[in-house]
This record gives C-alpha cells, structure tokens and sequence, in this order.
C-alpha cells in the first residue's frame, strides 16, 4: 500500500515537471511566407490576434500606450501586449527568449546592436510582409533612403524605423551670463571643438585650495561625443564591409584630441568622477556649464529649475568643416518564432500610419521617422532652441556597427581605451591602437564562427 | 561485489523509493545541469549563432590566452580573504554583544538583523549614492572633518573595501547564527569557570570559541562560496570598472555570457570556478578536524 502510495506521488510529480516543457516551434514556412498567405486569404478582412512588443522605453510609457489604444480603435481584433524590461536587463533577456525559441512578436531594436540579431536569425525578413502591405510600403517610401536602408541587412528590410535620434550641446545660460561670455546661439553656426573647448577654459572655476567648483564642459568616455566627432573628422570606425575595426586610424586619435586637452586641463571633472557621478546631475546641479546632450536628455533636463538653459548645435570639425551627429534610430523587429506573424504584421501596419506616429510626435519623447509628423515633437517651449535638434536631423550619420561583435563588448573596449587615454595612463594613439586590436581579434573569432 | 540477499535487495529498492523525490531534484537540477554546462563548455555555443564542438579549446583559451581571468580570479581572491575572516570576527563579535541580557536587547538584534532585509539592489543603489565623490554623504562628512575627499569607486583597493563594508554591514544572518551558537553553550560552564576565577576574556578563549567551532565552520564555508560567487554588489556599484578595476570572477563569467554572448567559454568559466571553490571546500573540510570541536568527541 505504502509503495504504490509512492508510486503515485512520484509519478504526479513527475508529470508535473514534464508538463512545464514547452514543444518546439513546428517548422514549416516562414513567418512572412505565412502572412503572405494569410493576407491573400483575407482580402481587405482586418487580421486579430495577440501581439506581445517587448520595449524598454519606460520614459515612452504614455506614448506607447495611446499608440496602442489607437490600434486596438482600428483594430479591436488586436490585442497588443507591451511589456517593459529595464535597458540594462532588455539586452539579456531577448537573445536568450529568442535562442530559446520564445520571446515577443515584436521587439525594439536599437540601431548598433541591429547586425548582430539579422547576422544571427534573430530578426524576421520583412520583404514578404512589406510586398503585401499596402501601409507599410508607403511608410517605409515615405522615409529618407538613409533610414529605410539602415535597418536592410543583405539587402533586405529586417525592421521598421520608428524614430530617429539626434546630439546637441545643453548649456547653462546663466553660467555664461555670469562669465561675460556671449549666448551660444550667436556663434552655433560657425563654431568648433576649439572654440568650445576655449569657451569652456573660461568657463571653469577654481576656488582658492584649486578645487574645480565649476566645470566648463562635460566630457563622458562615451559613444557621444566621440562618435560624433571621428565620423564630423571623415572617419569610419569599420571598414565599408564592417569586418574590420580601425580605430587605430591616426584620424580618429586627431579627432579626439580636444577631450585630450580638456581633460588634462581639467575643464571637464576627471575620469574618477564620471565613473561614478552622472553627468547629467552635475549639470542638473549647475556645477557643469556645457554638456553634449542626446535628445533622450531633454525630458529630464526640462525640470531645471534653478537656472536658465538651452541647446545649440554640435560644433564644426576645425580641419573639414563639417559636423555630424550620432543617432540612435530605433526600430520594431518580428521575432522569427512569433506564432502570430498575421497580427504581428497587422499591429505594424498601424503603429506606422501617420496619426499613430504623431502620437509619438506630441509625446515629445521620441522624434518620429516619419518626417511628416515630426514638427509636434519640435512645438514645444523648452529648451528655446530645441530647432537645434531639428536642424541637427540634416546631418545625422546612424549609428552603425558591425555583425561581429555585440555592442556592448565593443562599447566596452572602446570606452575603457578612452580612459586610459584621459587618465594618461597611455596615449590616445596607443589606447586605441590596443582596443582596435582587441576589437579585431573578437571579431575574427566570430568571424569564424558565423561562417562555418 | 558485494552480493545481496532478496530481502536486503527488497529494503534497498524501498529506500530508494522513499528518497527519490530527493534523488529527482539533485539529478534534474544539480546533477544534469552540471554535466550540460560541462558539455556546453567544450562548444563554442553562442546565442546568435550555431556551434560546434571544440573540444578543450575554451580551457586552453583561459589558461593561455585570457588575462581577464587571472586578473578577476585575483581580485576575486583578494575580496574573499578580505571580506569572509572580516565577516566571521564582526558576526562572532557582533552576537557576544547582543549576547547580553539587556533591556531592549531584542531591539538592537532587530536593528542589526534590518539591513540583510533589504533588497540587494536596493541597498546597493543607496551605497553607491552615499560612496558618490562628488555628492556622497560619506565624503561630505569626512571633508568636515577635514580629511580630503576619496574616490571610492575608482580604484581596486578602495571599490572592494567598498565592497567589504557594505557586506558587513549586510551581516545580520551571520549575527544570529552566531548568537543561536552562542546560546546553545550551556551556561554551567560559565559559572564553573567563574567559581574557578576565570576572567571573562579567558572564558572567551576557553569555552566560547571552541564550543563555537562548529558554527564558525560552517560560517567559514558559506563565507568562502558567497565571497567567490559574489556578483550583484560589483555589477551594481561598478559593473566591473573603471577599466576592469573591479572585476569579479561572477561578473567576467556573466559578461562573457551575456554581454560578449559566448555561453560556452563562460559555462568553462563556470565549471572552472565550480573546480576552485570546491577544491577550497575539500581543503577547509580536511583542516576542520584540527580545530572543529564537536562537543561529545
């Protein structure tokens, strides 16, 4: 009796633990082929489903929501679920949900880590989707080539562009005032890294022990920026076939030698401090006067108080004349497993009509794609100069990288050589010179990898 | 081979039978996953991409061609010798004090025992608020002082003192083992000894911390894994750096997995540190019977 009452509780168990297996996806055709087909089939027949999108633009929340409930008005047979993860977390849990063979239908996709999820399979190829869309062929014509194509990996669409980013300088108006120094509007259209770095000399206050009490730019061992000023320099940080790094180009080491000299003159706070201090709080607290700010900074700038501020553009490169800004261009990819490739695409199709973007556009947190719809991001009262950022579109470059290594390990490396080199622990040339090596060695490896 | 008669082969399938549940969960969560993260270390299984089988490359990498091994193993290392004998004296002294029959004594055991309820992250997010050079309470208050200010999470040396600190101060799990230790010693020993003129510092020596031995034992263990599997105090306080300055072995394994997405060298990071940290179990385990004293022996 005892040994079949055994028997039966670990069998139940047993079951139990089996029953939280999940089966594999059944093969068969592909998600576009199957929306294709399904699209014939339907006709004009508005297509439902449930649609999980992964996203985490937490700042988007409001903005995202109204898009939803704009869709779910043209759609009630859609049922789109948004779930947020916190950045950091995003980028762990998604290739594992996808490898996984789980995941959401949609997911957001920022631009540098875009090679890596189309090298891999990780993203659903939209042709099919696309050719069979009357809306998202006309939104996808309706953009710039450069954001269209940005998010085309071996010639083909593999994402939607939602919304482009742009950089440009945030500063303390009444710092400048205090100074005696003309407002930053007056030489925006002509002024260079060396004349912001002269601005920012004068900007910088020590009081009597020589402790800086007030910093005259902000200088992050970042994407921004450095980016910025390689590419506004005439350098790529990739070859055209973005197999090979080389930062190690002297141009590159050119280019950033303003920071260089900023930092060894201690105009910006050292590299100790921006490790462990955010930028944006030394600014928020009026004890920095310049600072490159990315259009995401905006909302939380916007609550200043305490003093005056606005934003400019990105100064000219002294030596070409030029000056480009990094952008994040965020897009919307279908997961190659999503069980709903018919909805998946039906939900696109709305999120990308021109009312829905200009959800975003109102929202004032992300710059639509859709160039029609941007100017309500742009109507708004503060910063005064927010046109800055609108101009800045002109000259954007998107922040490509390559299939070879995954972001974050390059972002890693690069911004590690660009302390060293600011500590002076090693020269930029050398610094770089080291991390591009680095670099090309991973890349190799996977090189390897993805072509065996 | 031991033969076995029908009636000890009977007793023997009900034993098996009676602790299967058990055997169930150590094949399929601890036996089965071992062997599979063994398995994927000799791939080179990545998540974006297919893998093959490279035999003993991912070991051969780590010891030939990975300095971040050493030099996290090493930073590693030097945090557990720091933190785990730092945390057994402040748990030990820690729980003599509250070891008191005081008025309010509970009150100050409860205050101890707080901080470890708190969510890790939490309290980390809030140190590395209070360690902030610029506008860290603790810098303000040292610069009143008049002593210079510290960059605390700048540098090896001063992120895992960082580290040691807010992992004592998060030691109230250790206090009440401590004193639950404490008040199983029966307090006729105390009297004896007092009979005997025995002071109380000697008693300590004498009669406390022998009798303490087995408990400080176990200590010492669970001290020695959590100090080498440490990893959310770093990732939250640095994430490694500046510069790697601060690199854990947990946080290499983890970045090498899901930053650098080459989950088979970090399950060889994993299998590696599973060698390591029981290699050390086996060593504290054998030098227990020097001075681990069971009452009774």
């Amino acid at each position: 009796m005892k040994k079949a009452f055994v028997t039966v509780l670990i069998g139940t168990m047993a079951v139990s633990i089996l029953a939280g297996c999940s089966g594999s996806p059944s093969p068969g055709t592909t998600g576009g082929q199957r929306v294709t087909e399904a699209a014939k089939e339907s006709g004009s027949e508005k297509v439902g489903g449930n649609v999980t999108w992964w996203t985490w633009s937490t700042e988007a929340t409001d903005a995202f929501t109204r898009q939803i409930e704009y869709v779910k008005a043209a759609n009630p047979k859609l049922n789109v679920d948004i779930q947020y993860t916190a950045n950091a977390d995003y980028w762990t849990k998604l290739p594992v949900a996808i490898a996984g063979g789980t995941g959401p239908d949609l997911y957001q996709m920022t631009r540098p880590s875009f090679e890596m999820y189309a090298a891999s399979g990780q993203a659903m190829d939209l042709t099919d989707i696309i050719a069979s869309s009357p809306a998202l062929s006309k939104y996808l014509e309706s953009l710039s080539p450069e954001l269209r194509e940005t998010y085309q990996f071996e010639g083909k669409q593999m994402a939607i562009p939602f919304s482009v980013e742009a950089t440009a300088i945030a500063y303390n108006k009444d710092l400048f005032q205090e100074a005696g120094l003309p407002d930053l509007k007056e030489v925006e259209d002509t002024w260079t890294w060396d004349d912001l770095s002269e601005l920012a000399k004068q900007l910088t206050i020590k009081n009597s022990s020589g402790e800086t009490q007030q910093f005259g730019f902000y200088v992050a061992a970042d994407r921004i920026p450095t980016w910025e000023m390689i590419w506004s320099h005439g350098y790529e940080m990739f070859d055209t076939n973005k197999e090979t790094c080389m930062l190690d180009q002297p141009g590159i080491a050119e280019a950033l030698q303003p920071l260089i000299g900023m930092y060894a003159e201690g105009i910006s706070p050292s590299v100790d401090v921006v490790t462990s201090t955010s930028g944006d709080d030394m600014f928020i607290s009026g004890k920095i006067a310049m600072i490159t700010a990315g259009i995401w900074k905006v909302p939380s700038y916007s609550n200043i108080t305490a003093f005056d501020w606005d934003v400019v553009q990105l100064p000219f490169d002294a030596v070409t004349g030029k000056r480009i800004s990094s952008s994040n261009v965020l897009g919307l990819v279908v997961n190659p497993n999503t069980k709903n490739p018919e909805a998946t695409a039906a939900a696109l199709e709305e999120l990308v009509q021109p009312d829905c973007q200009q959800i975003l556009a109102d929202s004032h947190i992300y710059i639509p794609a859709l160039e029609s719809v941007r100017d309500g991001y742009f109507d708004r009262d503060q910063p005064e100069n927010i046109i800055a950022y609108k101009k800045t579109l002109d000259y954007i470059h998107p922040n490509t990288l390559t299939q070879y290594i995954p972001y974050a390990q390059f972002v890693t490396e690069y911004t590690d050589a660009l302390r060293k080199a600011y500590t002076g622990k090693m020269t930029l040339e050398d610094a770089l010179k080291a991390a591009n090596e680095t670099i090309n060695t991973v890349m190799d490896e996977n090189k390897a990898q993805f072509n065996q | 081979m031991v033969k076995l008669s029908k009636k000890e082969k009977k007793q023997l399938r009900t034993g098996l039978l009676m602790i299967s549940p058990w055997l169930v969960g150590v094949i399929g969560f601890t036996l089965i996953p071992l062997l599979l993260a063994f398995g994927m270390s000799l791939t080179n299984y990545s998540f974006l991409s297919k893998f093959k089988f490279i035999g003993f490359q991912n070991y051969i990498t780590m010891f030939t061609k990975d300095p971040l091994i050493w030099k996290s193993l090493g930073i590693t290392f030097i945090y557990a010798i720091l933190a785990v004998p730092l945390q057994l004296m402040f748990g030990f002294l820690l729980a003599n004090l509250l070891n008191q029959k005081l008025r309010g004594i509970v009150v100050y055991r409860t205050i101890f025992y707080i901080p470890c309820l708190i969510v890790v992250v939490s309290s980390t997010l809030l140190w590395r608020q209070m360690l902030d050079t610029d506008f860290g309470v603790i810098n303000y208050l040292i610069t009143r002082l008049g002593i210079r200010k510290v960059s605390w999470l700048s540098q090896t040396a001063t992120i895992i003192a960082s580290t040691v600190l807010i992992s004592l101060w998060q030691s109230g799990k250790l206090i009440i083992i401590n004193l639950s230790g404490l008040q199983g010693i029966p307090t006729s020993l105390y009297e004896a000894a007092d009979l005997d003129g025995c002071s109380k510092l000697r008693q300590v020596f004498y009669i406390t911390m022998p009798l303490m031995t087995p408990v400080l034992f176990m200590n010492l263990i669970m001290g020695l894994i959590g100090a080498f599997k440490s990893f959310t105090l770093i990732k939250i306080l640095t994430d490694g750096g500046p510069d790697n300055a601060s690199l854990v072995y947990m946080l290499y394994l983890y970045k090498n997995a899901f930053v650098n997405f080459k989950l088979g060298y970090a399950n060889a990071m994993s299998i590696l540190l599973f060698v390591i940290v029981g290699a050390l179990t086996i060593l504290v385990f054998r030098s227990s019977e020097k001075w681990v004293y069971y009452g009774g022996e």
